[in-house]
């Protein structure tokens, strides 16, 4: 079979004749078909949910909504799909065309689904995105967007309405963290793997909105250098050209570094554990607006915030809805830096109950992130124990392959996790504070 | 050097869970290891057991990151210790502050006990490789499962365990008893 070169549509409906434009990517297009699901509810509902919740009250830019990183999720999802169809067309049409769905016209249904997939990822996030996310959903907000995505009466009616039936279920099938047919693995990992779609948008599009360069990197290099490989385990898996690597290594370090200085900026640690605890309050308090998560948005959540802030009641909550809303937070006192472990959680844990000891006076938060690192990447890089990494093959020009673990020296320094403790006092004397810092370090250096 | 823990860390229910494992593994003389705890939790979320872990197929087999933090944190917290092996492996067994910090979780852990307890029993025993074994055969079925149709599943279900898993080729007979004896008892469609 030819290489696939040119883009090939499903029906009339599917050529994308609309557009709108990006800050990020230009202009990004859309179909008439397409159209239909982003104008529906459940995705325009994305518009009043901010992509950083209150990250705007560090980066005062930060105010861009889950809407648009969902559009530009789509385009590079295609731009990705393309690039490899364009080199490795044949051998996905092979592959694709043994799963029965898509056997008739694999390349086409394929390139659909993964825009569909791309575009309805986050459709399931509650308000505020991440920051209040475990008081909404047990499991995250991706078991919520495959419900979306399927249940007829929310959009998967629609969706196998405008394209064959079994779309939805296709699409739903990538956002998934089931077992998947190995021949369609590369298509979920172009939507959610160690290089994908959505993190190359957020990188880029958090970024421009805060104002900071960390989350830049060349990804129309690395997307160029995408290519495939036929799998240990049979299906096809993402690789990339050596001509790659460095691309890839400024994407995890941009991930890195995006971590560091955005979302875990100290200002935006206080007010996720704020929403935490105001929408815990509200729930447990029977104040949670009728309807599932799927009728709450920032807006809704913020007007009932501000009738909160506004009542004369003196309660928990209205107090928390005051200190959002009035941007009240407590000081940082103390933070153990970019590369914490365990045992500075067990000394932050211990500490935290000796100062509410001492300074009974004093409100304090200690973010401890719940002990529990966040992942930076998980490819493999030597001194891995074996089985807990992921691969992530390089193509040399003499056509070896190597994991990119064994070619880049800069992977292994980049650490695979991040974790940071913080104390916050809720103390405006600054004198006071520098005391509770200086006791708080005198502790920690004395173990 | 570990920090002598003087506060009280509330575990979530996943990280409850694991300490459970290991108390019910010990309890029945055995300390399992990281495969173990990997695989003993896979199968308890396939039996509906509510876990956040979401795994996916590495090298041995469904893996969850995850699971391995909450190990260590549940090490550092002194509610399961780990006595390493002499290659350097793991092995958990049940530590001092156990009883208090799952107290919280008790009701959790009655409502979920029945299966943890069948699941325990089952796989405890078990050495690592079956473990691996049995773990990617059952992801592979419901792979296979989920594409329709009523069975047969084992041909397939053992062509797409060997594409994946080339080092059991040789091993054909022992994988398809293992199979087997899953499918007898109902964890997979024969």
């Amino acid at each position: 079979m030819a290489e696939f070169r040119d883009p090939e549509y499903l029906s009339e409906n599917d050529h994308p004749t609309d557009r709108v434009r990006c800050p990020i990517h230009g202009f990004i297009r859309y179909s008439v078909n397409e159209r239909r699901i982003i104008d529906s509810t459940f995705f325009s509902r994305l518009r009043f949910i901010r992509q950083l919740g209150l990250t705007e009250y560090a980066y005062p830019g930060a105010n861009h909504t889950r809407f648009e990183h969902s559009l530009g999720v789509m385009e590079m999802a295609t731009a990705m799909f393309d690039s490899l169809a364009a080199k490795k067309g044949g051998m996905m049409a092979g592959e694709l065309g043994q799963v029965e769905w898509y056997a008739d016209e694999p390349l086409r249904k394929a390139r659909q689904v993964v825009r569909l997939a791309a575009l309805l990822h986050d459709t399931g996030h509650a308000p505020f995105s991440h920051a209040a996310e475990k008081v909404f959903h047990k499991e995250g907000h991706e078991t919520l967007s495959i419900k979306v995505v399927t249940d007829a009466d929310k959009l998967g009616g629609l969706i196998d309405s405008i394209w064959p039936v079994g779309t939805a279920a296709q699409v739903a099938a990538l956002l998934s963290s089931e077992p998947l047919e190995p021949q369609l693995q590369f298509l979920r990992n172009i939507i959610s793997g160690e290089i994908d779609a959505d993190r190359t948008d957020y990188l880029l599009r958090d970024s421009y909105h805060c104002g900071v360069e960390y989350g830049k990197f060349d990804h129309r290099r690395m997307i160029g250098c995408l290519t495939l490989r036929q799998a240990t385990g049979g299906g096809l898996e993402i690789a990339v050209e050596s001509d790659g690597i460095h691309t890839v290594e400024a994407l995890i370090l941009a991930r890195f570094q995006m971590n560091a200085q955005v979302y875990f900026h100290r200002i935006r640690r206080v007010y996720d554990h704020f929403l935490i605890e105001y929408h815990k309050l509200l729930h447990a308090e029977g104040g949670l607006p009728a309807g599932g998560v799927l009728d709450l948005n920032d807006v809704v959540m913020l007007s009932q915030m501000f009738e909160d802030a506004r009542s004369d009641v003196d309660g928990e909550r209205q107090n928390l809805a005051r200190r959002i809303i009035e941007r009240k937070h407590p000081r940082q006192v103390y933070d153990t830096g970019d590369n914490a472990d365990e045992d500075d959680f067990l000394a932050i844990k211990a500490l935290e109950k000796e100062l509410r000891e001492k300074y009974t006076d004093v409100y304090f938060y200690v973010d401890d992130m719940s002990g529990k690192p966040v992942s930076i990447h998980k490819l493999f890089v030597k001194g891995d124990a074996p089985g807990v990494s992921r691969r992530l093959t390089v193509f040399e020009k003499d056509g070896t392959e190597k994991q990119i673990g064994e070619k880049s020296k800069i992977l292994a320094k980049i650490p695979k996790d991040f974790m940071c403790f913080r104390v916050f006092a809720d103390c405006p004397d600054e004198a006071k504070r520098k005391e509770i810092s200086d006791f708080i370090a005198g502790k920690l250096r004395n173990g | 050097m570990k920090i002598k823990v003087n506060f009280s860390w509330e575990l979530n229910e996943d990280q409850a869970i694991l300490a459970e494992v290991v108390k019910r593994c010990e309890e029945l003389g055995h300390k399992p290891g990281r495969t173990a705890l990997q695989k003993i939790a896979y199968f308890l979320k396939r039996q509906g057991v509510p876990m956040s872990y979401g795994f996916e197929l590495y090298h041995y087999g469904p893996f969850c990151q995850e699971i391995l933090w909450d190990a260590e944190m549940l090490t550092s917290l002194g509610v399961i210790v780990d006595t390493k092996r002499t290659n350097g492996g793991s092995r958990y067994g049940v530590g001092e502050s156990y009883s208090t910090e799952i107290a919280k979780h008790s009701a959790f852990l009655t409502s979920n006990s029945d299966e943890i307890d069948a699941v325990v029993k089952l796989l405890a025993p078990l050495p690592a490789d079956t473990l691996e074994v049995v773990a990617t055969l059952d992801y592979f079925f419901r792979y296979v499962s989920a594409r329709g149709g009523s069975g047969p599943f084992k041909a397939d279900v053992m062509a797409k365990f060997f594409e994946a898993k080339s080092q059991y080729v040789g091993r054909e007979q022992w994988v398809g008893k293992l199979y087997d004896r899953m499918a007898a008892i109902g964890m997979v469609g024969a």
